[in-house]
């Protein structure tokens, strides 16, 4: 036997019109719906992140910045824009991603001292960011941390500021200082956690020295840092438990050296099992130590989230969710109709077996299955990649694929199985109702499995995995479980296991092809 | 050769095939008989692998079609009586799918495809699906298939059925071909007049036993000459005069006298004496069917 008969079996499964159509839907959906997922994640994860100082002081005003985005690299090419409440330009710079814009006829520029920070509202940002040129961000893509200070000499006195958010407008001069003048910090810092295994990290430091003394308020720092535990985790299902109370000033501490740049970015790494970064600021000049503590426990590696929300996200959810009913219909189509009508009889008088026919059209189903998740989640990454300048690493493609092949696999070989047996009618009627348990009421089932067994809510998770080993299509769960907590997107579970998912597949697919090719041994094929 | 050794086959309770064993000789016809149901279809299915048989089994060229599926088969072709393809492919496609599973790769069975279906009359059909195919279409795609790999046997299962003349004479002419070529041809029919012109041999299946295989000599002499007379009217006392004569058997507007004792000429004399005016009077052989028939009555 050539391969003739298998090429054309995979041939008429893969290139009929409604693979094709399936697949274009797909695909094109895919691409889409990971252009929604990011726009989601850039509500969640801005594209753009911007913090700045402005300093004023003998009637020089100076902004010292730096434009990154979310895995710490500098922006160049960015145009920042003051703009006043009412949305005119006062003043416009084209920065490099760690600037500091020197204008004589900024302090002019900028207008009245005290109604200053009213005028910082809005930041724009013209860059070009991973593949992608983009013109204007949108207010949710950007993530604006301002820190003005102002100079003695400048508009009479007082230091006034803000840090982490993008300024409202407050109503009162009254209520202007209250809100910000106290919360002014010397050191403004941000941890962009990259890597939550290993902790690499990127620390943005922009700090100051309010000592008006000293010329362009610059700062002086011995900054140190240390690791700390405050969170108490219990369970599996979430956090529970309370601080534990420490002594910062006997934290181990190590250098990080002086700062005297207003925008400071390090590289560094931070300890997995601690849950707090502890930055300890030396300032000689007043002989005075002051601690920073940054939380980041519940901080999520940026890429950890976009391959999150890619893979438990919306596009391959629904390829999971759909794609299985072109498989149903290739098993009736490849075997099941020809079988009823009586077109199987007239092959199997060819020098063939009936285990040939058997297996060459259950292979061209497969070939289909290898290759449709392999295109759609290549072109979700492309998608990604295109818009991002991020694709998922290789191994969470090579999961997510082979999670989504070994499930489609187990649900052809199930669909193949009642094809083998029944008659085309009865066929459908099976597999139709063996969609509806392990793809649209699945959830229901798992849920209502949870409270007969007493296990409620808490258990929901527990209970969804141990019956996804049931279900021919669990395989994919077990993938994005398997992604989701080497990124450390979820806790582990202690009834979820990625190889026994696989082998549950596995097993489900053999079973059903053995099954079924006993079934079909004994089946009539005439009409 | 094809050797049917003691064959049994049920259908649930029901016994279709009781002990079926003939066999048919390289360059010769046999002409497979039987009434609708007899066990032909379900023997020639048995016979080339597409249904198994419950007990004997079923020689291709000494291959067994049971424990040797692969090369029984590849020795022998079938025409079914109504061929079921899938109805979306194309004829040359599905041909070339086919020759797949003889080992032929697709360019070079795409080039057979194209001379077989020009040699069966279908070549002007070859791209178009298997669904717009009349059913004398289907049946010469079926022998083109059949012929991919040029085997020594061929399986016709009522293939004359429902063809138009054209086909009928096509069909006999490419039997007659195969066994001058020395291959060996079963070929079953309910039109027996067919088989009688061109078997060698017949084999007789009732209700799922084989009940005579004879050659066509042995036939021939079974069969006895008759008197098919006209008259102006058929009565009790017509049968009643000719019965003296011989068997008597009444047949739409004709009466048959089986190997009459009585020359023509002498019978219209007496009947004429009698008051009966003969219109026509013939002498005819037998056919195949009253042979059929006789062994049938025989049988029971």
């Amino acid at each position: 036997m050539s391969l003739t008969p298998i090429i054309y079996d995979f041939k008429r499964s893969f290139l009929r019109l409604s693979t094709i159509a399936f697949l274009i839907v797909f695909l094109l959906g895919g691409a889409g719906l990971s252009y929604l997922s990011y726009q989601f994640f850039t509500q969640q994860y801005p594209s753009i992140y911007t913090a700045g100082i402005i300093t004023a002081t003998n009637n020089t005003c100076m902004i010292h910045g730096i434009v990154y985005d979310p895995f710490g690299h500098l922006v160049d090419n960015a145009r920042l824009v003051l703009v006043n409440r009412s949305g005119s330009i006062i003043a416009g710079f084209r920065v490099k991603g760690n600037y500091t814009v020197n204008l004589t006829d900024l302090c002019s520029r900028i207008g009245g001292a005290r109604k200053l920070w009213y005028y910082l509202g809005t930041i724009r940002v013209e860059s070009s960011i991973g593949n992608q040129t983009i013109t204007t961000f949108a207010r949710n893509m950007v993530n604006e941390s301002w820190y003005i200070i102002y100079g003695r000499d400048f508009a009479g006195g007082g230091i006034i500021g803000f840090g982490e958010q993008p300024p409202t407008a407050p109503t009162t001069r009254q209520e202007e200082i209250s809100k910000y003048e106290s919360s002014i910090p010397s050191v403004w810092a941000s941890l962009i956690l990259l890597d939550k295994k290993t902790g690499d990290s990127v620390l943005i430091m922009l700090a100051v020295n309010n000592n008006q003394s000293i010329p362009g308020l610059k700062p002086h720092y011995n900054i140190s840092y240390a690791f700390l535990k405050t969170m108490i985790r219990q369970g599996i299902f979430g956090v529970s438990g309370g601080f534990s109370t420490v002594n910062l000033s006997r934290l181990e501490y190590r250098d990080l050296g002086y700062i005297d740049k207003y925008v400071s970015m390090y590289r560094i790494r931070v300890d997995p099992d601690k849950d707090n970064l502890v930055l300890r600021i030396y300032d000689p000049a007043s002989n005075t130590t002051s601690y920073l503590t940054i939380d980041y426990a519940f901080k999520t590696p940026v890429k950890a989230v976009y391959t999150g929300v890619l893979v438990a996200g919306t596009p391959m959810n629904l390829f999971m969710t759909f794609f299985p009913i072109l498989f149903l219909y290739l098993s009736y189509a490849l075997l099941a109709k020809p079988k009823s009508i009586g077109a199987l009889e007239f092959i199997l008088a060819r020098p063939v077996t009936r285990w040939d026919i058997y297996l060459t059209r259950w292979v061209g189903g497969v070939l289909t299955a290898l290759i449709s998740p392999a295109l759609f989640v290549l072109a979700v990454d492309a998608t990604t990649y295109a818009i991002l300048g991020y694709g998922m690493p290789g191994s969470v493609l090579l999961a997510v694929y082979t999670g989504m092949t070994l499930a489609l696999v187990a649900f052809y070989s199930l669909t193949y199985m009642f094809a083998a047996g029944l008659r085309s009618s009865l066929h459908l009627a099976a597999s139709i109702t063996a969609y509806l348990v392990f793809v649209i009421f699945w959830s229901i089932i798992v849920l209502i499995s949870a409270f007969i067994i007493g296990a409620g809510f808490a258990g929901v998770a527990s209970i969804s995995y141990l019956l996804a080993y049931f279900n021919p299509l669990g395989a994919y769960n077990f993938a994005q479980y398997s992604i989701q907590v080497d990124y450390g997107l979820t806790h582990p579970v202690e009834t979820a296991n990625p190889w026994l998912g696989g082998l549950s597949a596995i097993i489900w697919i053999t079973a059903t092809f053995i099954i079924g090719y006993y079934l079909f041994k004994k089946a009539n094929l005439t009409s | 050769m094809i050797v049917i050794e003691n064959v049994d086959k049920y259908f649930g309770k029901f016994k279709a095939l009781d002990n079926v064993s003939f066999e048919v000789r390289n360059g010769e016809i046999v002409g497979y008989v039987g009434l609708n149901g007899a066990g032909k279809t379900t023997t020639i299915r048995i016979a080339v692998g597409v249904l198994y048989p419950d007990k004997g089994d079923v020689l291709i060229n000494g291959y067994s079609i049971t424990r040797e599926k692969r090369k029984a088969s590849y020795h022998v072709g079938w025409v079914p009586e109504l061929p079921i393809f899938e109805p979306d492919a194309k004829a040359l496609d599905y041909f070339v799918y086919l020759a797949g599973y003889y080992g032929i790769p697709a360019g070079e069975a795409r080039r057979m495809g194209r001379e077989l279906f020009e040699k069966v009359g279908i070549g002007e059909a070859a791209d178009k699906k298997l669904k717009q195919y009349s059913q004398g279409m289907k049946k010469r795609f079926a022998l083109a298939v059949s012929m991919i790999n040029n085997p020594d046997n061929f399986l016709f299962d009522e293939v004359l059925n429902g063809l138009d003349p054209e086909g009928i004479a096509f069909f006999r002419k490419l039997a007659l071909e195969f066994k001058r070529e020395g291959r060996a041809v079963l070929f079953s029919s309910h039109i027996l007049s067919e088989v009688e012109n061109l078997a060698d041999r017949v084999v007789f299946i009732h209700k799922g036993r084989i009940i005579a295989v004879h050659t066509m000599e042995e036939i021939k002499s079974m069969a006895k000459p008759a008197l098919r007379i006209k008259t102006d009217r058929v009565d009790e006392g017509l049968v009643k005069i000719l019965g003296e004569y011989g068997e008597v058997r009444v047949k739409d507007d004709a009466v048959y006298l089986i190997n009459p004792s009585i020359d023509s000429s002498s019978l219209i004399e007496k009947l004429s004496q009698k008051g009966y005016r003969v219109e026509e009077i013939n002498r005819v052989r037998p056919s195949l069917e009253e042979v059929f028939f006789k062994i049938i009555g025989e049988q029971k």
